[in-house]
């Protein structure tokens, strides 16, 4: 009785999997227009109607699952597009900030070029802290005396004078910036020639004054102001001359040709500096010649 | 042997739910897998009636979908006849009674199944590379499965329950009730 069983069982595996095969042998064997294939297409043209009632009929109900397999996808999705977008995010502002840099490395080398300060062997260094004060009147090099650097050199930046060295060890320095109270420097219009001295306007970051002009009435709006060789006892020069400044903004009349007061704008962006020229030879003679208007600003 | 009522729910099990499931569950996708309830409809056979009447239950409904959606004919009843085939077996040899049960056939005969099925079909010529999508598709439908296994199991059950042979564990359950039961010595 088992026996036949278990006989009769794998029989109709058996009879059931070779049937498969010989069907599948079949269906592959005959033409489209088979009989295999026939029976497909009538019975594709007879469930096809209720296959259309079910889903029209069902539609709600699939829609419901379709809205939860959608959210579900669409939650995923999202959280790879954020991922995606925290990742692009970071690619812009590292491409930004090199940007940036390039940009202010071919500053550089305009104001280089523009002024011929390449004869004062200008050493590029990269500033690696600022004085957090409003007024930014310091900033840090990551260059010291081991390049060349010393106290009282010229710094450069994209687009003229930024100051001038103040304190210097092997690996670093500071500079102090044309903003700081303290600064001052021999100055020359570069249209008219009209000498004075640029010094910052106290309370006014980034503003500075031109003074002690002696033709202050030939001095106009857009003038653009070097710096000047010579200097007196009061205000030594540290610079050569030549080196752009800025370009006078606005002139505020007095009761007097000695109260006008001639506003600068530095050419350099004071605030933004991330690469900067110290100028680490500059002879005696080129800084107490007086030369006159020198080169052009960039 | 299958009476001829159950017979005849089985064939009408078999064309509602490939209606149901060409026409409407199958276009409900989860993680991108469309939803196959029919290894579980095949397993839940096969758990109920034997490993013949399982064979065969899987066999009528792999011909009938490999018919009505026009694909290769054999593929899928050969498939299905061995998934309905082992969940007969295993009622057969193991009587499985724990309620969960249903989860671990239904999940391991879609497994099979969806093996089976993807085996079959590369060996046919379809030039299909295995990757990481096709895997995952397979895992999903498995988990998917699994999680629908109970409730599949008790519809099929409800609907072949009345007209099934007289089940071994109710037999069981029976027999054990009738020795505790007071009214048994009256």
């Amino acid at each position: 009785m088992y026996d036949r069983t278990v006989r009769r069982r794998r029989l109709t595996l058996a009879g059931f999997v070779a049937l498969s095969l010989i069907l599948l042998t079949a269906w592959f064997g005959e033409s489209a227009g088979g009989l295999l294939h026939s029976l497909q297409r009538g019975a594709l043209g007879v469930l096809a109607p209720v296959q259309e009632g079910a889903n029209r009929a069902i539609a709600p109900v699939r829609d419901a699952f379709g809205w939860a397999g959608d959210t579900l996808d669409a939650k995923s999705e999202r959280d790879r597009l954020v991922r995606r977008n925290r990742a692009l995010e970071e690619e812009v502002t590292r491409q930004q900030v090199q940007l940036s840099e390039f940009s202010q490395l071919k500053g550089l080398e305009q104001v280089n070029a523009a002024n011929d300060l390449d004869r004062y062997r200008p050493e590029r260094a990269k500033v690696i802290g600022q004085s957090p004060s409003l007024f930014y009147s310091e900033i840090i090099l990551d260059r010291g005396s081991s390049e060349g650097i010393a106290v009282d050199q010229p710094v450069i930046g994209t687009g003229g004078l930024v100051g001038r060295v103040t304190n210097v060890v092997g690996n670093a320095s500071t500079v102090t910036l044309i903003t700081d109270e303290e600064f001052a420097a021999p100055a020359r219009t570069t249209r008219g020639g009209v000498a004075g001295t640029i010094r910052p306007e106290t309370g006014t970051p980034g503003d500075l004054i031109f003074e002690f002009a002696d033709k202050t009435e030939e001095v106009e709006e857009g003038d653009r102001v070097a710096t000047s060789a010579g200097g007196s006892i009061r205000f030594p020069s540290y610079f050569p001359s030549g080196i752009p400044i800025g370009k006078v903004s606005r002139i505020e009349d007095g009761a007097g040709e000695l109260d006008r007061e001639i506003h600068v704008r530095p050419a350099a962006d004071i605030s933004n500096l991330r690469y900067v020229t110290v100028l680490t030879s500059v002879p005696r003679d080129a800084l107490t010649a007086a030369t006159g208007t020198g080169g052009g600003a960039p | 042997m299958i009476e001829g009522a159950v017979l005849g729910r089985l064939a009408g099990l078999l064309v509602v739910g490939v209606i149901l499931q060409t026409a409407v569950v199958s276009q409900v996708t989860v993680l991108g897998a469309p939803v196959d309830l029919f290894p579980l409809v095949v397993a839940t056979a096969g758990l109920l009636l034997g490993s013949i009447g399982g064979a065969a239950f899987g066999f009528a409904a792999g011909l009938f979908i490999d018919v009505a959606l026009l694909q290769a004919v054999g593929v899928t009843s050969l498939v299905y006849t061995v998934v309905g085939y082992g969940a007969g077996r295993l009622l057969e040899l193991r009587d499985p009674s724990h309620g969960l049960a249903p989860m671990a056939v239904g999940a391991a005969a879609t497994l099979a199944a969806t093996v089976g099925f993807a085996i079959l079909t590369f060996m046919l010529g379809v030039d299909a590379p295995v990757s990481l999508l096709l895997l995952r598709q397979i895992l999903v439908t498995v988990v998917v499965n699994t999680l629908l296994a109970l409730p599949v199991y008790a519809l099929v059950r409800r609907i072949l329950d009345a007209h099934l042979p007289e089940d071994p564990r109710r037999r069981r359950r029976r027999a054990s009730t009738t020795r505790l039961s007071p009214l048994s010595r009256a």
